[in-house]
């Protein structure tokens, strides 16, 4: 921690042990976090209640870290403990509709109530920069030659990564059950893996690799947003005639059972809290591209996302 | 066959059974290898496997003199059972009360519960009123600042009995 | 020199006030860990990984090294004044040292210890200074193969060293990979072993079965079966040695860095080993006098040569931590974990990727080394102190930070029941003489092992050839076969002699 971190936090806890609480009238929202402390839900979790607090329209936000079995714990403890409560939110995303798919747990995201989609991030797909391949096109060319010899290295089974070169590989005509994914515990030992040219093909979400790509250390040769990601030069899968895309998104839920005006009203906090300065910093640390989407609209994507993942992972075999 | 080495014929059984009820798991697991060369029973196996023949050779050492290289258990001869209960009654009373009760009073009474347990089983007097009271305020004072510390400075919430951070 | 330039960037960080704050709370609370017997620096640290939420990456790091060092100096206190190891690492300084104690001379050797502990720990910072970059740089060539080779040397040093009795300790181990096994298989997203309970899904906490094995297990034994066994206190008499303490403690002190160090290199290797082999070696060379007080009044160079080499080994361990990702022992495991916590896989890629951190990590093992020897040499009556809060309040206390190193975690009732369980099979393991560590070196092990295997194959393209293709996978290969095979030989050939 740094100093001045340090001082805040001391500042903090003085304050809210000296300041009576209900003395304004803005909400105290409750978030409810499915993941450990310190993952991608957590920050997100964590930056999107100070902007709520920043935005003045939370009073103060108390979270509650509930990990495990890709968010499928936490959700359920929410389903059933907030039942009603126009004032709790849990932090969700495309990893939780993977977790829902492959875990099967006893409670189902359509129980609780879609606020807002929040977050995005795009994968890009990435060469080792002495590989004898240099487009994406070569990689195809090989996976149709020979599945087996096209080594996908990235993140762990039923990663987006993992997902997305399973459509790939459907979309080029291979059968997606043959593919060779390479699945490495961590970041860092994908990274090495890739660097050091013992796998094919190497796929992360763009800011892991940015890096690297700036450096040559890796050649990318595609990403999976619909349209080039700004001030960056790689084609998209897309313009290379490969039908692919798929982003890492995070939003918000709310509880089960609330009514329809508590939801407009949460809507609106969330919305405020989006233009807070607090988020733009947030945004911005952790190079998050924005991607804020409420309202039926939200639910119909929620709705569409988990049934072409469903039919991705049951066609690649991994359900 | 002396005690010992019934008991201990009863551990090496022990490890056994460990070991067929892997194995008996290991049954339901896909034998898939994709590209991976062995899948995911593979382990399960392995360890299934080791674990009755170590749990064979253990059941042999015990019935034939008991086991090898074998420091004596240091304490007394016999357990005393009554402070196993009392420490188990305040794991588990602390796994059931934590989220009711708020951490600080659940962990004092499990604190409560197992010095009772300790006590008795060196044979002091235990149950006292005034003891009673010094002990709830010495588990007190361990875990509320403990708890303060996660809830306050590291803004971790653990359950309380109120929603205030404090109790 | 590159080296130099950054080890002293890394001391302006180290040296920034909150990070020597955190480094002096490290090391108190390490000391005081190591003090207290059947909590060690692993469930100290795993008890504190929470605050890898909330607290820099850097500054926890630093706290942790601290901890971790400092334990290794109190283990040793207990050790030779109670005659209860308050650390597995520790146990040989109890043969002379308790002996030492017994015949007055409790001071000089708990200062050959702190002393001993401060020279070694100081030289092979030294050698993770110079060598661990080295060590970094040839580690991005390896890839899956080489780790699994790795591991399996890591199996073959580990589970023959950890414990009397091969056999209980090989059943050990084999519950520590059970135990790996349970959740989401890693490579292939099937469930093993979840029973249909979600809060399996994600495997079992290493930290949970440490907590429980070592922390409520001591809990419990200590009331069912020591609840009547008298402590035994000697008076601390003063601190401070002869000079001819002085001229046998130098050389123990140096050979015992020298073996050591190396063991701390070795995936696996356990601070154990090295000691035993120290105190071997000591008994050895001595000559005369000296070597008469072995096992008498106690010898000062078989306090001397164990702890430095516990330091030196637990020290240089932490260059396959940092550079290979591999851990060599359960408080570097933890810190793997807390490393993870970060998002930081520690390998071949964090000396390029996190490169500020390291040699702020390595800055402050020096800074911890200087501190712990201000803080031991005067603060060791005052740790004595905290021995005397009367047993049941002790572990009664205890058992309330297990609770919280369960609970924290993952705030799951279940993990306090899992917790009560794991508590009670170590109670059983300790009766009946089954070491408790290779349970979580395989609990640690297995996974990592298993995914490498299957990764490497993978690599392979279905092959296991790819073991024997790649020229540093098949070298490690025929060293984990040797270290298997030539004992054997050895002892066979000698036999026929």
């Amino acid at each position: 921690m740094r100093r001045d971190t340090f001082l805040k936090t001391m500042a903090a806890l003085a304050a809210a042990g000296a300041l009576p609480l209900a003395a304004r009238a803005a909400a105290n929202v409750k978030m409810m976090i499915p993941a450990n402390p310190g993952g991608g839900w957590d920050t997100t979790g964590r930056a999107l209640g100070k902007a709520l607090q920043d935005a003045k329209v939370a009073d103060n936000v108390s979270y509650e870290n509930k990990g495990g079995a890709a968010g499928a714990l936490g959700l359920a403890q929410f389903v059933n403990a907030s039942k009603g409560d126009p004032n709790a939110l849990m932090v969700m995303g495309a990893v939780m509709l993977g977790g829902i798919i492959t875990g099967k747990p006893p409670v189902n995201l359509s129980q609780a109530t879609p606020i807002a989609r929040l977050t995005s991030e795009y994968n890009v797909f990435v060469l080792p920069a002495n590989s004898p391949l240099k487009t994406m096109a070569d990689v195809v060319a090989q996976l149709k030659k020979d599945p087996g010899s096209v080594k996908w290295g990235g993140g762990s089974r039923g990663s987006t990564e993992h997902i997305a070169a399973a459509m790939i590989a459907r979309e080029v005509g291979v059968d997606p059950a043959k593919i060779n994914y390479v699945a490495f515990r961590g970041g860092g030992e994908a990274t090495a893996a890739i660097l050091g040219g013992n796998v094919t093909v190497g796929g992360s979400g763009y800011s892991e690799f940015a890096e690297y790509i700036n450096t040559g250390k890796m050649k990318a040769v595609g990403v999976t947003s619909a349209t080039r990601l700004k001030g960056i030069n790689v084609p998209t899968l897309k313009e290379q005639g490969i039908n692919v895309e798929l982003g890492n998104w995070r939003g918000v839920y709310g509880a089960p059972g609330i009514t329809a005006a508590q939801r407009k009203t949460l809507t609106d906090m969330v919305l405020a809290a989006m233009k807070s300065k607090a988020w733009t910093e947030a945004m911005e640390k952790n190079n998050w591209t924005p991607a804020v989407l409420t309202g039926p609209a939200f639910e119909k994507f929620v709705d569409d996302d988990f049934a072409s993942l469903r039919a991705t992972m049951v066609k690649s075999g991994m359900v | 066959m002396t005690n010992t080495q019934k008991m201990q014929s009863a551990v090496g059984a022990g490890v056994l059974l460990i070991g067929l009820a892997l194995a008996a798991g290991a049954l339901s697991i896909p034998a898939a290898a994709g590209y991976g060369g062995v899948g995911p029973n593979f382990l399960p196996w392995v360890v299934a496997v080791s674990l009755i023949a170590c749990g064979v050779l253990i059941v042999r050492e015990a019935l034939t003199g008991g086991f090898r290289a074998m420091d004596p258990p240091s304490g007394a001869e016999r357990a005393y059972w009554p402070a196993f209960a009392w420490v188990s009654a305040a794991l588990l009373a602390n796994a059931a009360l934590i989220t009711t009760l708020g951490f600080i009073l659940s962990c004092t009474l499990c604190y409560m519960l197992a010095v009772q347990g300790l006590r008795r089983a060196g044979g002091q007097a235990a149950g006292r009123p005034v003891g009673l009271a010094i002990d709830a305020a010495t588990g007190a004072a361990i875990a509320a600042p403990v708890y303060w510390t996660f809830t306050k400075f590291l803004g971790i919430n653990l359950p309380g009995l109120t929603q205030s951070g404090w109790l | 020199m590159d080296i130099l330039d950054a080890l002293m960037q890394g001391f302006a960080t180290a040296i920034s006030p909150v990070n020597l704050l955190w480094a002096f709370v490290g090391c108190v609370l390490g000391t005081a860990v190591g003090v207290l017997p059947g909590i060690g620096p692993a469930v100290a640290v795993a008890m504190l990984l929470p605050i890898t939420a909330k607290v820099e990456v850097t500054s926890s790091m630093i706290f942790f090294a601290g901890i971790y060092y400092g334990a290794m100096y109190g283990g040793s206190t207990t050790s030779i004044l109670l005659n209860t190891p308050g650390e597995t690492a520790t146990m040989v300084t109890a043969m002379e040292g308790n002996r030492m104690a017994k015949s007055g001379r409790a001071g000089a050797a708990l200062a050959t210890a702190a002393i001993g502990s401060f020279v070694a720990g100081t030289i092979a910072t030294v050698i993770v200074t110079l060598f661990a970059p080295v060590v970094a740089e040839f580690a991005v060539k390896l890839g899956p193969p080489e780790y699994f080779m790795l591991m399996v040397l890591a199996f073959t040093t580990v589970s023959a060293v950890l414990g009397k009795s091969t056999l209980r300790g090989m059943a050990a181990l084999m519950v520590g990979l059970a135990v790996g096994c349970v959740g989401l298989d890693q490579i292939s997203g099937q469930p093993r072993y979840t029973l249909g309970k979600p809060e399996l899904l994600d495997g079992i906490e290493i930290v949970l079965v440490a907590v429980g094995l070592f922390a409520v297990a001591e809990v419990l034994y200590a009331a069912v079966y020591e609840g009547r066994t008298a402590e035994a206190r000697n008076p601390l008499s003063k601190v401070y040695m002869t000079p001819r303490d002085w001229r046998r403690s130098i050389p123990a002190w140096l050979r015992g860095t020298a073996i050591g160090a190396p063991f701390g290199c070795i995936p696996a290797g356990g601070t154990e080993i090295p000691t035993f082999l120290s105190y071997a070696m000591e008994k050895k060379l001595a000559k005369g006098d000296n070597l008469a007080e072995f096992g008498n009044q106690g010898a000062i160079e078989g306090v001397a040569g164990p702890e430095a080499a516990n330091n030196a080994s637990v020290t240089a361990a932490l260059i396959p931590l940092l550079t290979l990702g591999i851990p060599t022992s359960n408080t570097t495991a933890i810190m793997l974990g807390a490393f993870q916590n970060y998002g930081i896989q520690p390998g071949p890629q964090l000396f390029t990727n996190s490169a500020a951190l390291v040699w702020a990590l390595i800055a402050s093992l020096y800074v911890g080394n200087v501190m712990l020897l201000i803080l031991n040499l005067p603060m060791v009556k005052l740790w004595v102190q905290l021995l005397k809060i009367p047993k049941p309040q002790l572990y009664a206390g205890i058992l309330i930070f297990a609770t919280v190193g369960a609970y924290g975690m993952r705030q799951s009732t279940f993990d306090l029941l899992l917790l009560w369980g794991i508590g009670v099979f170590g109670l059983l393991m300790r009766r009946y003489d089954f070491p408790t560590a290779p349970v979580v070196v395989g609990m640690i092990l297995g996974p990592l092992a298993e995914a490498q295997l299957r990764n490497a194959v993978s690599i392979g393209e279905g092959s296991f050839m790819v073991f024997l293709q790649r020229p540093m996978s098949l070298a490690l290969l025929v060293v984990a076969v040797a270290i298997v095979v030539l004992p054997r030989l050895v002892r066979a050939w000698k036999r026929r002699k």
